[in-house]
């Protein structure tokens, strides 16, 4: 009787100090599965700028975490095409380990090439209408993109660490969905202005909605934003390479991905 | 109430303007596109329109000078272009510009040339036609240029080069050779002498640092009687390029040498040295001159540029004054977008002949 009572007693024991619940961890590591979003609004302040600030290039992001970083990015493919002489689109946030496509579709030949750390530097060579070369970014980071044949080309592709990003809309308000439970560091960046960082808690009852004001920073408008340069153009429509690389160069090419047909079409 | 020649250049201005919100011009601009539906292939284009670019840029501009009671000098220009690629390896370009200087209007086919490129795998490329010389760290065309007035050694370089160039990057370095021979400094079609030819080499390891050394022998020149209202424009007002009133004797030999130093994101200096040598009985003359500047990027709206210009005009082959001539200026420019800029300038000329002159400018620029 004694040992059924203690046999009893220690199984009440184990029971009462077993987690209430499994959506609620022992320790402060995060949980994979979905909780609620972070939501907020950006604004940048601008000193220099007579006209409204630009928001289509800031980004929201949670900073690298050993268990977000593991979860896999359900797009996992990007295209940055050339058009007019022109990247399109000439900002693009991607995942780590994403594939980004950069179709040609100007009637004479483009060049893509990065100095990037992140990319790491590369050089996709020269190629003409219709065809695309790939390059999968499994870093993240900032990398500028250019046409060696063009100077005027330019681009940004943002790399995040894990899928948990997302773009402002025109009025700067954002949302991230399906965050696991945890603590995040979640980031703010734009191409002009100063990061902003801040360390948040989100679990089944705390839904974060944060607000930042972005400032313009001199520095960072003058790395990825910098006034245009002339050069000299006597070599205007020739596939004449403006400056030496010595950059990795990727030969593999491929005929341009067809593109989703217009939505009236569908 | 204002004069004929402001009205003129402010409806040029008015006339390039609506040009440009055109959707023919607009294709040029750049795209921003961040959604799916842009990223489809675009719709087929006529043959003519495939490798087509065209472009334009104008220019407005009010001088005050010192000189000649306080008079202000109304300059505008507008310019177009277009280049057509045929698949990269062909490209025929042409640039006319409508200028009004000081009510003095005229239109000039600024440059009209063809390119081959040569070799794919050597990357040599020809050129034929009246082109930009691109001698010098001053861009020709005023959209191009960093500073509103031009230097006292612009009209003291060739600015347009009718003839053939050939460009030939050195496999392995970053140097390129461009020999040229050329009909004269001054850029016309006058065939009735012998030709120039010369050699530009143009080094530039990175994006930081541009060399550029060019040298030239052609026929010289011998100062004519001329009086100074044969000269029309002020050294300060030429934004064309040498227009030497003088007659044809000898041989010259010019030498150009540049540097544009990127030190930092913001900031640009430039130092360039041009030297003429022109073999004319009873004695040589010629002249020489230099030039340092700056340029201080506060953002990308807002930007100060500086410069000292030098030129001993010994026999004022340049600027028909035989004197030794300076400059000094200084300005801010701001970028309203990437189309539109305004610059204001101060400039301080002197020279050992006329004495000093004071001018302010105020400048309007636009480009696609």
């Amino acid at each position: 009787m004694f040992r059924g009572i203690c046999i009893a007693a220690l199984l009440l024991l184990a029971w009462l100090s077993a987690p209430a619940s499994p959506d609620i961890p022992a320790t402060t590591a995060p949980s994979t599965r979905p909780q609620g979003p972070i939501t907020g609004k950006v604004q940048i302040s601008s000193l220099w700028n007579l006209h409204k600030p630009d928001l289509a290039h800031v980004v929201v992001y949670l900073a690298s975490n050993p268990v977000l970083d593991a979860v896999p990015c359900a797009v996992n493919a990007a295209e940055v095409a050339q058009r007019d002489k022109a990247f399109v689109p000439r900002f693009l946030v991607i995942a780590r380990a994403t594939t980004v496509d950069f179709p040609n579709w100007d009637h004479f030949d483009h060049n893509v090439f990065s100095r990037s750390k992140a990319a790491p530097a590369f050089d996709l060579d020269r190629y003409a209408y219709g065809m695309s070369k790939s390059r999968q970014f499994q870093s993240a980071g900032v990398i500028q993109v250019f046409c060696n044949i063009h100077p005027e080309m330019r681009a940004i592709i943002f790399v995040t660490p894990n899928p948990f990003f997302t773009r402002v809309d025109t009025d700067g308000n954002f949302t991230i969905p399906g965050v696991p439970s945890g603590e995040y560091d979640l980031v703010v960046w734009n191409d002009r202005c100063k990061q902003q960082q801040q360390h948040i808690s989100v679990g089944a009852d705390q839904t974060p909605s944060l607000s930042f004001t972005l400032e313009e920073d001199r520095q960072s408008i003058l790395t990825f934003d910098p006034p245009q340069k002339n050069s000299y153009s006597v070599e205007r429509g020739l596939n004449a390479k403006q400056q030496r690389l010595d950059l990795p160069v990727v030969q593999e090419a491929h005929p341009a991905p067809q593109p989703p047909p217009p939505p009236d079409s569908q | 109430m204002v004069a004929a020649r402001e009205i003129r250049s402010i409806l040029v201005l008015a006339v390039f303007l609506a040009l440009l919100s055109s959707p023919t011009l607009a294709q040029t601009s750049r795209p921003d596109a961040t959604s799916g539906a842009d990223l489809a292939e675009p719709q087929s284009t006529p043959a003519i329109f495939q490798g087509l670019e065209v472009g334009a840029w104008g220019w407005l501009s009010a001088v005050h000078t010192s000189d000649d009671g306080g008079e202000v000098y109304w300059s505008g220009e507008g310019s177009l272009s277009a280049t057509k690629s045929f698949n990269g390896q062909f490209a025929l370009s042409a640039q006319g510009d409508f200028i009004d200087a000081n009510n003095q209007v005229r239109g000039v086919l600024e440059q009209g040339y063809a390119t081959l490129l040569l070799s794919d795998h050597w990357q040599t490329a020809l050129t034929v036609g009246k082109f930009n010389a691109g001698i010098g760290v001053e861009a020709r065309d005023f959209w191009n240029r960093t500073d509103a007035t031009t230097s006292l050694i612009f009209g003291a370089l060739p600015q347009d080069l009718v003839g053939i160039m050939i460009t030939q990057p050195l496999p392995g370095t970053d140097i390129k050779l461009r020999p040229f021979v050329a009909e004269g400094i001054e850029g016309t079609f006058d065939f009735g002498k012998a030709p120039s030819g010369g050699l530009m080499v143009q080094y530039q390891p990175s994006d930081q640092l541009n060399i550029g050394l060019t040298n030239w022998i052609g026929p010289g020149y011998m100062p004519a009687n001329w009086s100074s209202s044969d000269y029309y424009e002020a050294p300060a007002l030429n934004w064309v390029g040498p227009q030497i009133l003088a007659s044809p004797q000898g041989i010259l030999y010019l030498l150009d040498a540049n540097v544009t130093w990127n030190v930092a994101t913001d900031l640009s200096l430039a130092a360039e040295f041009v030297y003429a040598a022109n073999s004319a009985s009873p004695h040589d003359i010629g002249w020489t001159g230099f030039l340092v500047q700056g340029n201080y990027t506060l953002t990308e709206n807002w930007r100060l540029f500086a410069r000292w210009s030098y030129l001993d005009d010994a026999v004022g082959l340049i600027t028909s004054d035989p004197a030794v001539h300076n400059e000094l200026s200084a300005g801010v420019a701001y970028s309203l977008n990437r189309h539109l800029e305004v610059r204001a300038e101060y400039r301080h000329d002197f020279s050992t002949d006329y004495g000093a002159d004071d001018l302010y400018s105020i400048d309007l620029t636009f480009g696609f």
